[in-house]
């Protein structure tokens, strides 16, 4: 082991030298994506999709044979709506219509987003096929995490060195829009650009009547994932599911630390917990944006969820984000709740073979538990010159356009914008693809008011000492709507 | 220098005389002191003037824009001291943060103070002993830290495994600890983590310090029958007094400090359970832009740290 | 040193827990190795041991060529560089009238120097930042040098003084005699002695500014400018760590400070202290 170590140091030395020497001349580029948040209702254009009927939960198998022929489908239909949207483009536009006007000058854009790594190789591809077709115009992409991007580009909007445009969720709006960060890009929008989206997908990022960002994914939201090889019957209510995955927690060698269990999600975050408060049937905002946690409906939700723990032993004794990732890619989870930025890795791990489904109603409420939807999309920062405005308006058109989107769907899974892009078979035949819109259809769209940032920040340690088992949850929703109401005054 | 007249002398005297003479004294110490003060003090005294001064504003989200764009601020005198000290937060956190640093010193300056008692003798890989015991200190607290994070992971961490192990092997019972998932235990663990960051220096400065004692009181004490301990209590000690002291007020000031270790570790799993007065600052100002409000709290934060310093440093001064 | 001879048992002990101490320091490295070596991203196993199975390089490979390590890699020796000569510069003219002249405003002077290390960093994050936006220093390698430097000297300062003075006043003495002026005196008679506190100055600027994130977090937007640690950040980013990479870019920053580190232990342990004693 000694040598290896020192053979592992003597190289590490070797390549930092020589890279050294090449690494003014490199200019990399990176990735890295997440997903976003928040839309309104999409029922409508969900459903417009060819679904299967609510009690047919039978899950399809994944294409595979299908391919050969889906292929021939899928470039006919291609074609079909090609057509039409030249069609559509010849006619003259009015409207500032940014998206429409040329390129003059030579630019460099800087494009800051948050998706997960695997949607680096698709985004780069695009911007590639952008910068070939705009050649004066440079985009340089920068990857960083979520919390990371919302600060950075705060300091760097402060600093005078910050994005031109970012890639990030919606209730990023919420403080942009207060602190006079995120320009208002409905005037400058085309009308054909704004017809490219569905309905309800330019609201999703509006604010006061001004149209903040574009969307480009819509979802972000949770579903419940499962291991065929493990599990094969989807559950209709949250009492089901408990008993199939205690029946699949199994503690072979009796050390008591099962090797697979029934279900694994990340217990402390409050995104998580909101679909059991939802599907209990609570809300946690009145009309005027006070927090309402202190309910019947948290209570339930909160022992529920204490429950799964201490009572049925179902999901790990500490299970954060990357346990329960972790536990599922190894084929070692029957269940997962996660969202659709996870979807493709699953697809792609060796030891899972994925089903998407529902998450379950309540058997006291008879509801679905609601996961809050919101998405992506692009935010262009304000005090840009004209020309770069042109060029950045360009880029997210192109960005959202119809073959860009079917590419992300492809490759990623994501729910588009787009709404050309959900008449392709690429979204009706995949079975992935229909039960997240499936999911999405019972969702409830997330607030995007900077008010949002108190409830998270309010029912977060409390949901942390619950499912530490050190405080009761029936005491609990009072102290998250204590917490919320004093974050409240703290972030005005 | 050409001779002054007597009419340059009566003209100029008190004054010229005294600076030019000054200036040859002293000049050259000037010189040399120059360009390190001016920095320090232009990047650090004006920050801090600055934050002085947005202590007494309302600078917060809501009112960020106007100062980005105009510079515009709203004083509204001392009301952010008040809130500071009236909140029932600080006082727990403040209480909070002396234990902290009153146990994470004094685990480092007595282990510190210990390896270098047994560091201090002719034996073999003594050098390899030493370097490795020095390594925490080289090693990047956000990198430590994050390991550590996940060394006390209920089920996967380095911790519990090894605590089991050991329950084997000499038979007691055990029950996995929930580390980060109690506040109390996550301050224990914190503690541990700060404590495994800190010996190392305390360690080569108490090593420095028994080098410079001279080895002929030991053996005059071998002489008169002392034991390994008296000679630790009554010699060692003593002597390295005078030298642990301008370390353990740094000591003092660093931990006090010490933003990263209770952030990370009790980011997302004990989330405001175990906060230290500047990790709570640093939230308030980075997280919620209350930037007026964390200009005041910092501004306390100093004093208090002024004021202990001040009577340690004249306590001592007395010896 | 003391000059006892201990018994065996005395020697087994000493060495029993010194060694399960060295344990415990170096642990953690080894784990993060041990991470970056790991295939598949995968975080967690149930097994103590270092090596995992089916161990592979690929995380420093991706690392390497698909991240701007590269870029990161330069600017980190950059600002480092010019932070360990200002710092060592500017120290070792700073300490040496501290130490060993005597002129208005010394005492006033050292007392200042520690109590700028007492400002929490929370404090003048924000007024720095500002401070450099308007002489438009944020966001170029000159702003960060400076702001390590910054925090850097006070310390420094306080150890070349500690240094300085073990230097016998005659040496001076002689030289002055010999014709020398002061700073002569100083550059080719007092400076030559005390490089091992230069040394460690040197190391200490180093190891601050290699290591240091807060600051450059908060100064450096654009990510042309980052920093090794800012970068690795990025990698760290909340739901889905690439904990190999993070990893391997963790050993690689640790790597030149560990060096150093072993490298030049023996001459920290004797320098960090002069001067205490004689306070």
């Amino acid at each position: 082991m000694e040598e290896n170590f020192s053979k592992t140091v003597i190289l590490i030395l070797v390549f930092s030298l020589l890279s050294f020497g090449f690494g003014f001349a490199t200019k990399g580029c990176m990735s890295n994506d997440k997903a976003q948040k928040v839309i309104q209702d999409l029922s409508k254009h969900v459903e417009s999709i060819d679904m299967p009927k609510d009690e047919q939960r039978d899950v399809i198998d994944s294409k595979n044979d299908k391919e050969v022929v889906q292929n021939e489908k899928e470039a006919k239909q291609e074609q079909q709506v090609e057509e039409k949207e030249t069609q559509e483009q010849n006619v003259k536009t009015a409207g500032a219509g940014y998206d429409l006007k040329e390129v003059k000058k030579s630019l460099k854009i800087k494009f800051w987003e948050k998706h997960p790594p695997s949607i680096d190789e698709t985004l780069d591809e695009y911007i590639d096929k952008f910068e070939a077709k705009y050649p004066n115009v440079n985009i340089e992409r920068t990857h960083m995490g979520v919390e990371d991007l919302r600060e950075s580009t705060l300091t760097g909007y402060m600093g005078g060195a910050g994005p031109d445009v970012i890639l990030s969720p919606f209730d990023h709006i919420g403080p942009f829009s207060e602190m006079g960060i995120a320009q208002s890009i409905g005037d400058l929008m085309s009308s054909e650009m704004k017809n490219m989206y569905l309905d309800n997908a330019l609201p999703g990022m509006t604010l006061n009547n001004k149209v903040y960002g574009v969307p480009d994914t819509m979802g972000n939201h949770l579903t419940l994932l499962y291991n065929k090889n493990i599990v094969n019957k989807v559950p209709n209510t949250w009492e089901e599911l408990v008993s199939i995955a205690k029946d699949k927690t199994e503690d072979s060698n009796g050390d008591g630390t099962p090797e697979q269990y029934g279900l694994v999600y990340n217990l402390n975050e409050p995104f998580n917990w909101m679909p059991f408060y939802t599907g209990y049937g609570g809300w946690m905002f009145d009309k005027n944006y006070n927090p309402t946690l202190n309910n019947e409906a948290a209570k339930d939700a909160l022992t529920f969820v204490h429950d799964l723990k201490f009572e049925h032993k179902i999901v790990p004794k500490e299970c954060g984000y990357s346990l329960a990732d972790s536990l599922f890619k190894q084929g070692k989870a029957a269940f997962i709740i996660n969202g659709d930025w996870s979807f493709s890795s699953y697809v792609e791990a060796e030891a899972v073979d994925l089903g998407i489904a529902r998450l379950p109603k309540f058997q006291k409420s008879g509801e679905f538990a609601h996961p809050l939807t919101s998405g992506s999309g692009y935010i262009m920062i304000s005090e840009r010159s004209k020309e770069k405005q042109i060029a950045i308006m360009k880029f997210i058109k192109y960005m959202t356009s119809q073959k860009t989107q079917k590419a992300m769907v492809e490759n990623h899974k994501t729910l588009p914008s787009n709404k050309k892009v959900y008449q392709l078979p690429v979204i009706q035949d995949d079975p992935i693809m229909r039960g997240s819109a499936e999911q999405l259809k019972v969702g409830k769209p997330m607030p995007i008011v900077p008010e949002m940032r108190a409830i998270w920040d309010g029912v977060r340690p409390v949901l942390e000492s619950v499912m530490a088992g050190n405080l009761d949850p029936t005491k609990a929703p009072a102290k998250m709507q204590q917490n919320a109401e004093e974050k409240m005054e703290s972030i005005k | 220098m050409s001779q002054p007249t007597k009419a340059d002398i009566q003209k100029n005297s008190l004054l010229d005389f005294s600076l030019r003479k000054f200036l040859k004294r002293n000049g050259f110490s000037y010189l040399m002191l120059m360009p390190a003060f001016i920095i320090v003090a232009l990047v650090i005294i004006y920050p801090f003037l600055y934050n002085f001064n947005l202590a007494f504003t309302n600078l917060s989200r809501s009112t960020l824009i106007d100062f980005l764009r105009e510079g515009k601020l709203h004083y509204i005198g001392l009301n952010n001291f008040v809130e500071v000290l009236t909140q029932s937060t600080f006082w727990t956190v403040l209480l909070r943060t002396l234990i902290w640093t009153i146990v994470n010193v004094f685990c480092h300056v007595t282990f510190g103070i210990f390896f270098a008692i047994l560091l201090d003798r002719d034996m073999i890989f003594k050098g390899i002993y030493r370097a490795l015991l020095i390594l925490p200190w080289a090693i990047p607290q956000y990198i430590s830290v994050l390991v550590w994070k996940g060394m006390f992971n209920y089920n996967y961490g380095a911790v519990n495994i090894l605590l089991e192990r050991l329950s084997q092997i000499f038979d007691f019972t055990y029950e996995p600890i929930a580390w980060l998932s109690n506040p109390t235990t996550g301050f224990m663990a914190a503690i541990i983590v700060n404590v495994w960051v800190g010996i190392p220096f305390m360690m080569m400065i108490a090593l420095g310090g028994l080098q410079s004692i001279d080895p002929n009181y030991y053996e005059a004490a071998e002489i008169d029958g002392a034991s390994g301990f008296q000679q630790v209590k009554h010699i060692t000690l003593p002597l390295l007094k005078p030298v642990m002291m301008p370390a353990v007020i740094l000591g003092v000031i660093m931990t006090f400090n010490n933003l990263n270790v209770i952030y990370l570790l009790s980011f997302k799993k004990l989330t405001e359970k175990i906060d230290i007065l500047v990790t709570y600052v640093y939230k308030a100002a980075f997280g919620y832009f209350r930037l007026g409000y964390a200009a005041a709290f910092s501004v306390i934060i100093f004093l208090i740290l002024l004021g202990f310093s001040t009577v340690f440093i004249k306590q001592n001064e007395s010896h | 040193m003391s000059v006892r001879r201990d018994g065996i048992i005395k020697r087994t002990l000493i060495h029993l827990i010194l060694i399960v101490s060295a344990i415990i320091a170096v642990y953690p490295a080894l784990r993060v190795f041990g991470i970056s070596i790991r295939p598949d991203d995968i975080l967690y196993s149930t097994s103590l041991e270092i090596i995992p199975d089916g161990a592979t390089f690929s995380a420093y490979m991706q690392l390497i060529f698909e991240e701007p390590f590269l870029i990161w890699l330069k600017n980190s020796l950059i600002v480092s560089f010019f932070t360990v000569v200002l710092g060592v510069t500017l120290a070792a003219t700073a300490g040496y009238a501290f130490a060993k002249k005597r002129f208005p405003g010394r005492k006033p002077g050292l007392i200042f120097f520690l109590i700028v290390q007492m400002f929490p960093s929370t404090m003048l994050l924000l007024p720095m930042f500002l401070l450099l936006r308007k002489i438009n220093l944020t966001n170029s390698h000159l702003g960060l040098i400076i702001a390590y430097t910054t925090f850097v000297l006070p310390l420094c300062v306080w150890q070349m003084r500690g240094y300085y003075e073990t230097i016998p006043d005659t040496l001076e003495e002689a030289a002055l005699v010999d014709g020398l002026n002061q700073f002569q005196a100083f550059y080719k008679v007092i400076l030559p002695l005390a490089s091992p506190g230069l040394v460690i100055t040197a190391l200490f600027s180093f190891m601050s500014s290699w290591n240091e994130i807060m600051i450059a977090k908060a100064l450096m937007q654009d990510p042309d400018m980052y920093t090794l640690p800012r970068g690795i950040l990025n990698l760290s980013s909340r739901f889905n760590t690439e904990w190999s990479t993070f990893a391997a870019g963790s050993i690689m920053i640790m790597i030149p400070v560990v060096i150093m580190f072993l490298i030049l232990s023996s001459y920290l342990v004797g320098g960090l202290t002069l001067g205490s004693v004689k306070g």
